[in-house]
Formats: C-alpha cells, sequence, structure tokens
C-alpha cells in the first residue's frame, strides 16, 4: 500500500548526514516519489522467485576468458 | 580536396588519402578547428578546444607520414572526447561545475592507444553531468544542440560526441554508455555509435558512472568507422581488470554486404511499447530490409524484461552514489538539480534491493544468451522517441505521457544490464525530418557480428550520407 508520509521520513532517514545542504521541500517530494517508485518496481521482482539465482557480478568478462580457453 | 569537404568524409574515405600523401593532416586538422571556431557557439559541442596540441600533433604526423612512417588508418585523423576521459595536461570537467578546474595526471588506456595509433586529438566534448543522464542537459555548460533541430535535444550522455559527429565537428569520437550514453544520441543525432561488450574496452582514466554498467564505445558516421575505432581501443589492460584477454579480431575484415544466412530475433515484448509511430514505422522498415537483403527474421521473447528498467536504476543508481558520496557531503549544491536527485535516489538504494536486482540481471542475461542461441542477434529500435524539444519535459505517445529523461533510454538500458554489444545505425527520418536510430545486439565478445549487419544494412541504404549542415 501507499504510504507517502512512510516513504518521506524513510528517505530523510536515509539521507541523514549525507549532504552538505539540507534538500528543498520540492527536492524531497521529487526524491520521495522517485524512491517510492523504484522500491515498488523492485518489489515486483519477488514474482520472478530469485532467491536460487546467483547476483550478476563481472559476468561478461568470465565469459569471454571461457570462450578464450 | 577542399576544407569543407573534409566535414562529412568518413575515416575510411579519408586515411588512404593521408598515407598516400594526396591529404595533409595538417590541412584537415586546421579544416576542423576552422569549423569548431565558426560553429561551436551554435552547437554547443565542444568544452575545450586544443588548437595548439592538435596543429603540432597534426604537424608531427604529417613529419612521420612523408618519411615513410605510418601507423595505419588512424595516422593522422582528427578526434575528440567525451570529457570524462583522461588527457594529461588536459581540463576534464566531466560536464560537472565540481571538476571545472580538474587537469588530468595520466592518460585513459584508450587514449594512450589513440596516441600511439596517430590520432589528432581536437579538443573535450560536452556531455551530461558526470554521464548521469540521457539527454546532455546541462545546467553549466550550456546544452549541446542537435544539428538536426537545435531546439532538440541531441540525446546523452554523450551528447556533444553525437553533436560533434553530426555536425562535421570532428572524424570520430569516444563516448561512454551506462544506460545507453552511446547509442541513444547517435539514435537522435543521425550517427553510427557502438557499445561493445562489457570488458572489450578499458575504462581505466575514464570518469566511471557506474562500475558493472560502462561501457566506452565509438560515435562515429559510418559503421566502418566503428570497426577502425574499436579494433585501435580493444584488448586487454593490466590497469583495468575488468577489461577482457578475449582476442581482438580484425573488425574491418568483418564488414561484407552478404547478410544471406544470419537469423534475427524481434522481441514482441517491451522494444515496440510505448513508441513513437514514426520510429515504429522506420524500425519496421528496416527490419523488412534487413530480411530483403537475406536476414532470416523471428520473433522472440525476453519473459522477464518488463523488469528492466527498476533493476537498472538500483544498480546504476546506487554505484554512482558510492563514487559521489563524499562529494555529496561537502558540495551537493554544486551538482545540477537533476543528477543530485539521481545520486540521492543512489544514497537510498538498500544492500537487500541490489542485490535483488543483481540476482534479476543475472535472470535477465540468461534469457538472452538463450535467445542468441537461436538467433545471431537481436533487432529493436535504439530510442523509443526522436529527439524532443529542450523545454520539453514529457512526451505523449498515445495516451500515455512520459517523462523524457526516463522513456529516452528503454530500449539502450537493458543491454547495459546484460553487457552484450549493440549498434545504433540510422535507418530513417520521422516526418519532422528528425534521425531515427535501428538497434542491433549480439552474443558477448561478438561484435563483428552486429558490425557485419549494420555495414550491410548502411551500405543498401543511402541515411548515412544526409547530413544536417
Amino acid at each position: 500500500m501507499d504510504n507517502p508520509v512512510r516513504d518521506r521520513e524513510l528517505v530523510a532517514a536515509l539521507l541523514r548526514g549525507k549532504l552538505a545542504e539540507p534538500l528543498s521541500e520540492n527536492a524531497l517530494k521529487e526524491l520521495t516519489t522517485l524512491y517510492a517508485q523504484l522500491s515498488a518496481g523492485l518489489d515486483a521482482l519477488d514474482a520472478l522467485n530469485l532467491s536460487h539465482i546467483e547476483p550478476a557480478v563481472h559476468f561478461v568478462v568470465s565469459e569471454g576468458e571461457r570462450n578464450e580457453d | 580536396m577542399k576544407t569543407e569537404e573534409f566535414a562529412f568524409t568518413s575515416i575510411a574515405e579519408l586515411a588512404p588519402l593521408i598515407q598516400k600523401k594526396e591529404v595533409s593532416p595538417v590541412e584537415v586538422t586546421q579544416g576542423y578547428l576552422d569549423r569548431i571556431d565558426r560553429l561551436n557557439d551554435e552547437y554547443l559541442a565542444y568544452l575545450t578546444i586544443l588548437r595548439d596540441e592538435a596543429l603540432a600533433a597534426a604537424r608531427s604526423a604529417e613529419q612521420e607520414i612523408v618519411q615513410g612512417q605510418y601507423r595505419g588508418p588512424l595516422h593522422g585523423i582528427p578526434i575528440a572526447l567525451k570529457d570524462l576521459f583522461a588527457v594529461k595536461g588536459v581540463r576534464m570537467t566531466c560536464g560537472s561545475k565540481i571538476m571545472a578546474d580538474h587537469i588530468a595526471d595520466s592518460d585513459a588506456t584508450v587514449v594512450t592507444r589513440l596516441k600511439q595509433a596517430g590520432t589528432i586529438l581536437l579538443g573535450k566534448l560536452n556531455m551530461h553531468e558526470f554521464a548521469w543522464g540521457g539527454t546532455s542537459l546541462n545546467p553549466h555548460y550550456g546544452t549541446p544542440r542537435n544539428p538536426w533541430d537545435r531546439t532538440r535535444l541531441p540525446g546523452g550522455s554523450s551528447g556533444g560526441s553525437a553533436v560533434a559527429m553530426a555536425a562535421g565537428l570532428a572524424l570520430g569520437t569516444l563516448g561512454t554508455d551506462t544506460g545507453g550514453s552511446v547509442r541513444i544520441p547517435a539514435s537522435l543525432s543521425g550517427i553510427v555509435g557502438l557499445k561493445p561488450t562489457y570488458g572489450r574496452v578499458s575504462r581505466f582514466g575514464v570518469y566511471p558512472l557506474s562500475h558493472s554498467c560502462d561501457h566506452v564505445g565509438p560515435m562515429v558516421r559510418t559503421v566502418a568507422d566503428a570497426a577502425v575505432l574499436l579494433h585501435a581501443i580493444a584488448g586487454p589492460d593490466p590497469n583495468d581488470p575488468t577489461a577482457s584477454a578475449t582476442a581482438v579480431p580484425d573488425y574491418t575484415a568483418a564488414l561484407k554486404e552478404d547478410i544471406r544466412g544470419l537469423r534475427l530475433g524481434v522481441p514482441q515484448e517491451y522494444f515496440f511499447e510505448d513508441v513513437e509511430p514514426a520510429v515504429r514505422e522506420g524500425v519496421q522498415a528496416a527490419i523488412q530490409h534487413l530480411s530483403s537483403l537475406g536476414a532470416t527474421v523471428e520473433a522472440v521473447s525476453i519473459p522477464s524484461i518488463q523488469h528492466v528498467i527498476a533493476s537498472s536504476t538500483a544498480i546504476i543508481a546506487a554505484e554512482a552514489y558510492e563514487i559521489h558520496a563524499r562529494t555529496m557531503q561537502t558540495r551537493s549544491q554544486d551538482y545540477g538539480a537533476d543528477v543530485r536527485t539521481r545520486l540521492l535516489l543512489g544514497a537510498c538504494v538498500q544492500a537487500a534491493q541490489y542485490l535483488k536486482a543483481q540476482r534479476f540481471r543475472s535472470l535477465l542475461r540468461q534469457e538472452m544468451l538463450d535467445l542468441l542461441g537461436r538467433v545471431d542477434a537481436l533487432v529493436t529500435p535504439t530510442t523509443v522517441l526522436a529527439a524532443s524539444r529542450i523545454d520539453q519535459p514529457t512526451v505523449t505517445i498515445g495516451d500515455k505521457e512520459f517523462p523524457v529523461a526516463a522513456h529516452i533510454a528503454r530500449a539502450t538500458r537493458p543491454f547495459n544490464m546484460t553487457g552484450l554489444p549493440a549498434i545504433s545505425v540510422p535507418c530513417g527520418f520521422t516526418p519532422d525530418g528528425l534521425p531515427i536510430g535501428l538497434q542491433l545486439v549480439g552474443r558477448p565478445f561478438e561484435e563483428a557480428t552486429v558490425l557485419h549487419l549494420a555495414y550491410a544494412y548502411e551500405q543498401s541504404t543511402a541515411w548515412h550520407t544526409r547530413h544536417p549542415v
């Protein structure tokens, strides 16, 4: 369920100590919207049952080096 | 050859004339510098112009060639670089205020290789700040202008590179591509852009955006020039552990017009959804043309593709924030508003979210590799929209409205996630006269296949012969 207040509090907490100057209200609002969209998109990955798949790290290079063998 | 005739020639056309001493590198370099002096205020392609250095290098190249020491097809060729490639002693802004006065203290590996090949560096090119955006809107140096319509974006982040090629302000350029930043501006500006396989080209000395998605690639006027430049810069590098030892073939030898028997896959999901009608029509006509040349075309499916934008955003944003975290603590106000927001989005991505996105990335890559076991290449639009107006934040397609900055990378990002080689080649124009790009995607380290297909398409059409100015 969408919860803009919770999202805004989470974003503000995640940014604490990370900025030279505080964000404007508009910038914080925009960032909160983007983060909520991103989180929803990542939550949707749960339908793919990814837990058995290894995270990708430098995959293509290892592929290329195997080709070389 | 008159000076103005150099402007829209190709490396492949000019190199034999330089080798035979029929054209002087000094004359060509002077011609480009004169055009840059005359036109750069209109196009904002260059951030730094290396007039004296370029002429000195051109004189040196000419002397070597006269003495019989011809190095190869890039000797005496004037090029330019996106302003995030380190060139010793030269300013490197990354399109930012933060690095406005930064002078590089060594050469990037690709710069070393291009110098060894005998190229002449004309200057450094405008870009989206720190490469974190697909439009090249730049609040610090001004937005480079699309030569086909100066009220429109050139695409980004390597916008200055595309503008320099489309406006005849260099013979070749390099860009970087993290979510499409070589291919998007190539598509929107009507030039050729090649993102090689992840690991094909060293990134040492190239200011990073996202370590696992960054690629270096040529942006040029013809497919043959992409082959020449890629051959010069590809290969292993002890300074970059991600640079692969896979052998570098002769890409120029792959440029054949016969594509009979090659199998092309056209994805049925995602890539042809939410596409501007003129772009869809142009790309579909190009696919029919490839079929008429003898390629086999079949519909294919990439079941999980619809999740690619969220996953790639999490990965790129988190990796980009990690690079900028310290500067953000001291100079956050000196970033442009859009880039600051994107970087801070990365600050919000949590470790579990990042790893989930990387798991998805493995799945997507496997789906594509499985497909590429059945077909030789995938074919899609490069961008789902043509160049938007600079003052236009959204685009309406059908009854939906999309932010230009996000929608512009829809078709390119999947191949940064999967590391597959992908080229954009001009394939037509909208009714407004704006370029359309065709994207061809191959198997890992099979750049020769996408170059072959792109060359056959290019040579049997006339799109690449049109110039905006």
